[in-house]
């Protein structure tokens, strides 16, 4: 029993984990049409980045911040000084976001090393707790609260403020907006900023959990893109829902059935796609 | 033989009721003109009839078959023909390219892997005289997106036309014409073959009621009035609407 | 200008049929490459370039068959027409599976899904030990023995193997370029709304143009498990699909030969570069930067462009 508890508190946590990386992927794109493949890239740099600040000042708020921030700045960089001039169409966006993550990619490794680390956690989550006859890490619920926390900011932020309103009529009539004294580029690169300070973020949470390695930014590529796929793309609903599903079953795919458990990632990918291709929960 | 049955169509996009229990009919040989203000629903009924867009209700009918959940292409094989109200050509094709996937596309030879295109002679002259006899041919290397706008207006009828339909939906053909290019167009249209049934949108209410016999008014996405054309211009809610929203 | 560009080929042919003569042997390997890649890039043309789906998950297709020669030749039996076939075999059913599931697909949908089914299959293979070797690969693969007086062991024997299905495979995909059914699908890259009001059944013509591309593709990467001798993940990897995405952008989308330009380029330079740095995956991601900022067309387009300039029609 405790087992299965376990593991559902573990695919809980590691959905949660998997939504910060998800959701500034589907923003972007709901919100600027852009799908960036590099965000892979922000989250292994995030982490990275993360973790060489962690071992210099033993500090992890300060690493989470410098993680997430550097990242975003990596984002606004990119997006003003690339995808702004030459990702007006999708091939240009592909080229770029495809080629930048190979190029971060590679950075990472000359610059960082091969060996795979881990980001040691913040004292204050380092416990565990009882869960039935095991013992539950209370970092995992620590990356529950953020997931749970970011999700309602973003809520707030999208449908609430007069910002979150401003990007939304940026997207949907920039001419307009501009008319109205929007200032939509700004806009813009602040929604790209956003996304990429939250894959980043995720990096240096996940670090604890999954470690920063050569390749993680494919993997979580690959993760995120499930997400979006079964959640809908565009929709924030979409991938907390997503993330929830495919971090549950992960965990138990590699729980029960090691070796096949990328199977239980592409199953459901391909059950949507048959049943519902606009995702469980698309933008209306 | 009625080319066209449309019954109580009604279609909704989320809250948006577009249209409303729409019917009408086209007979065989008939010119039908269907007019309405901005957004009365024109071309969504002209989407759902071609089939790019499902229908929420009702049931529509081409030349006898149930086609209410037909794929466009099964529809075309049918007799159907369209036009398109924003040009949509090959636009980096050559117009000759062009007018050879249009002759193509209702030909088993579509699904030859092997032999080259250039082989099939008679497609070949078909198309020849085509360009040849809407003096075309001089442009027929040109890539379509280097031809006039006018240019470009008339071959989007030229491409339904290759198709030879049976049927032919024509949504505001003289759309961003100048008046020689719209009474050039208009000529088109009036010089079609008698046994070819037209479905009209047109803004332009001098052409649209040159070259019909009959007419569809829609309004909020419901018929307002439907009969012949002298009838419906003289029908004083018509007028009620025109003049209310007519554009300088 | 047909006869111009007939005896440009005759030459490229002469040339290619000869350079195994006059080149040491270590370059006859890397030609040997070129010509594999430029039938794994054509491929991905005809799917990119004419249909107007940008795959980023290409390399399932290559790696899958290599993976079927290989484990069959090791592991079955080393009988050529036997392991092609259920190399070949298992890219079409690939492709046929990919097909159904990635067409429903458009834009970024379209994206994620190719890259993230390809990179399943590499998970798969990377993880599968028993079936192909895991992250060890799959080595020991023998090179084919023909039955006939043809020594396919040393680099030579197999240029002119590689050579022989090259000239097959690129013959075959011009002929269907050139084709009713090539124009069909350069048709449906321009606007598929008019297609189907023309007649056109839009989904089987992009359906069959998947399943063309991934046997071409499949056959790449059956030559490319002999040539190497061992088959490992990274031929499933998105490092792959890039590679070979990038060929196609680098010699120009569209127009079959710009890939095989680009092919024998990109081989070249990586064969070039990892002379002296590690660091060609970085070069490659720049690479695909400076294409679309320098010569979104390709090298192809440039030099069209280039020649029209000098040359006007």
């Amino acid at each position: 029993m405790s087992l299965w508890a376990i593991q559902l508190l573990n695919g809980i946590s590691f959905g949660m984990l998997l939504f910060l990386l998800s959701a500034g992927l589907t923003l972007t794109f709901g919100l600027m049409n852009i799908l960036n493949l590099t965000h892979g890239s922000y989250y292994l740099l995030g982490g990275y980045i993360g973790l060489t600040v962690a071992r210099a000042t033993g500090n992890f708020v300060l690493a989470a911040l410098a993680g997430s921030l550097a990242v975003g700045v990596i984002g606004i960089l990119t997006q003003r000084g690339l995808l702004n001039k030459f990702g007006r169409d999708e091939m240009g966006q592909i080229l770029i976001t495809f080629g930048l993550l190979f190029l971060f990619g590679d950075l990472a490794l000359w610059a960082w090393g091969g060996t795979p680390r881990t980001i040691p956690k913040p004292p204050l989550f380092e416990g565990s707790f009882p869960v039935g006859e095991v013992m539950f890490p209370t970092y995992r619920l620590f990356l529950v609260g953020i997931g749970a926390a970011t999700a309602l900011f973003l809520w707030w932020f999208q449908e609430g403020t007069r910002v979150g309103a401003q990007v939304r009529a940026s997207v949907d009539d920039a001419e307009m907006s501009e008319g109205v004294s929007v200032n939509v580029p700004l806009v813009m690169t602040g929604v790209f900023a956003l996304g990429a300070v939250l894959a980043g973020a995720a990096g240096v949470f996940g670090g604890p959990l999954v470690g920063v390695y050569p390749g993680a930014d494919f993997e979580v590529l690959l993760l995120a893109f499930v997400v979006v796929i079964v959640g809908g793309i565009g929709s924030l609903k979409g991938a907390l829902v997503g993330a929830l599903v495919v971090g549950l079953l992960d965990t138990f795919g590699r729980a029960f059935m090691p070796e096949l458990s990328l199977f239980a990632i592409f199953a459901p990918m391909a059950i949507i796609l048959l049943v519902r291709p606009a995702g469980l929960l698309p933008r209306s | 033989m009625t080319s066209l049955v449309v019954e109580n169509l009604s279609k909704s996009f989320g809250g948006l009721q577009a249209l409303d229990r729409v019917s009408l009919e086209v007979q065989q040989g008939e010119r039908r003109a269907l007019i309405g203000p901005n957004g009365a629903g024109k071309t969504t009924l002209f989407h759902i009839i071609s089939g790019a867009v499902p229908a929420s209700d009702g049931r529509l009918y081409l030349f006898g078959r149930d086609a209410t959940n037909m794929p466009t292409h099964r529809r075309a094989a049918l007799g159907l023909a369209r036009t398109f109200q924003i040009t949509n050509l090959f636009s980096n094709l050559t117009l000759k390219k062009n007018l050879l996937l249009a002759a193509q596309g209702l030909d088993h030879t579509k699904f030859s892997f092997l032999r080259p295109m250039s082989s099939y002679g008679q497609i070949h002259s078909k198309v020849d005289g085509v360009l040849k006899e809407w003096d075309l041919w001089e442009h027929r290397d040109t890539l379509v997106r280097n031809l006039s706008h006018g240019t470009q207006r008339q071959i989007e009828i030229l491409l339904a036309l290759i198709q030879q339909p049976k049927l032919l939906l024509l949504d505001e053909p003289t759309g961003g014409l100048s008046p020689a290019e719209t009474a050039s167009v208009s000529n088109i249209i009036r010089s079609l073959p008698a046994d070819i049934s037209v479905l009209l949108i047109e803004h332009d209410m001098d052409v649209a009621f040159d070259l019909v016999d009959t007419v569809t008014v829609l309004h909020l996405g419901r018929v307002l009035a439907d009969g012949p054309r002298d009838e419906v211009r003289a029908d004083a809610r018509v007028q009620e609407i025109y003049l209310g929203t007519r554009e300088a | 200008m047909k006869t111009i560009l007939l005896i440009a080929a005759l030459v490229a042919l002469a040339i290619l049929a000869l350079l195994p003569q006059v080149l040491p042997t270590y370059y006859v390997g890397l030609v040997i490459r070129v010509l594999i890649f430029a039938i794994f890039a054509m491929s991905l043309d005809l799917l990119m370039g004419y249909v107007g789906l940008p795959s980023l998950g290409h390399s399932a297709f290559l790696g899958v068959a290599a993976y079927g020669a290989g484990i069959w030749s090791v592991r079955v039996g080393n009988d050529f027409l036997l392991s092609l076939s259920f190399g070949l075999g298992l890219a079409l059913a690939a492709a046929a599976i990919f097909g159904v599931l990635v067409l429903r697909a458009r834009g970024p949908q379209f994206l994620m899904l190719t890259l993230a089914l390809s990179q399943v299959l590499w998970g798969i293979a990377f993880k599968w030990k028993p079936v192909t070797g895991g992250d060890d690969g799959l080595p020991g693969i023998p090179r084919p023995v023909l039955g006939l007086p043809w020594d396919l062991s040393g680099p030579t024997g197999y240029y002119y193997f590689t050579l022989v299905f090259f000239l097959a495979a690129a013959v075959l995909m011009y002929l269907i370029v050139r084709s009713p059914f090539g124009h069909s699908l350069e048709g449906i890259r321009e606007t598929e709304t008019r297609m189907s009001a023309l007649g056109y059944n839009v989904w089987l013509h992009q359906y069959i143009a998947f399943l063309i591309a991934g046997f071409f593709a499949g056959l790449a990467g059956v030559l490319l498990a002999y040539y190497n001798g061992f088959v490992s993940p990274t031929e499933l990897h998105v490092v792959t699909s890039a590679k070979v995405f990038l060929m196609v952008v680098l010699g120009g989308a569209g127009t079959l030969f710009g890939p095989f330009l680009g092919a024998a380029v990109i081989v070249l330079m990586e064969n070039v570069i990892s002379g002296f740095t590690e660091r060609w995956l970085s070069i490659m991601g720049l690479l695909y930067v400076v294409v679309v900022v320098f010569a979104p067309a390709g090298i192809y387009g440039f030099v069209r462009s280039s020649l029209r300039r000098w040359i006007p029609a």
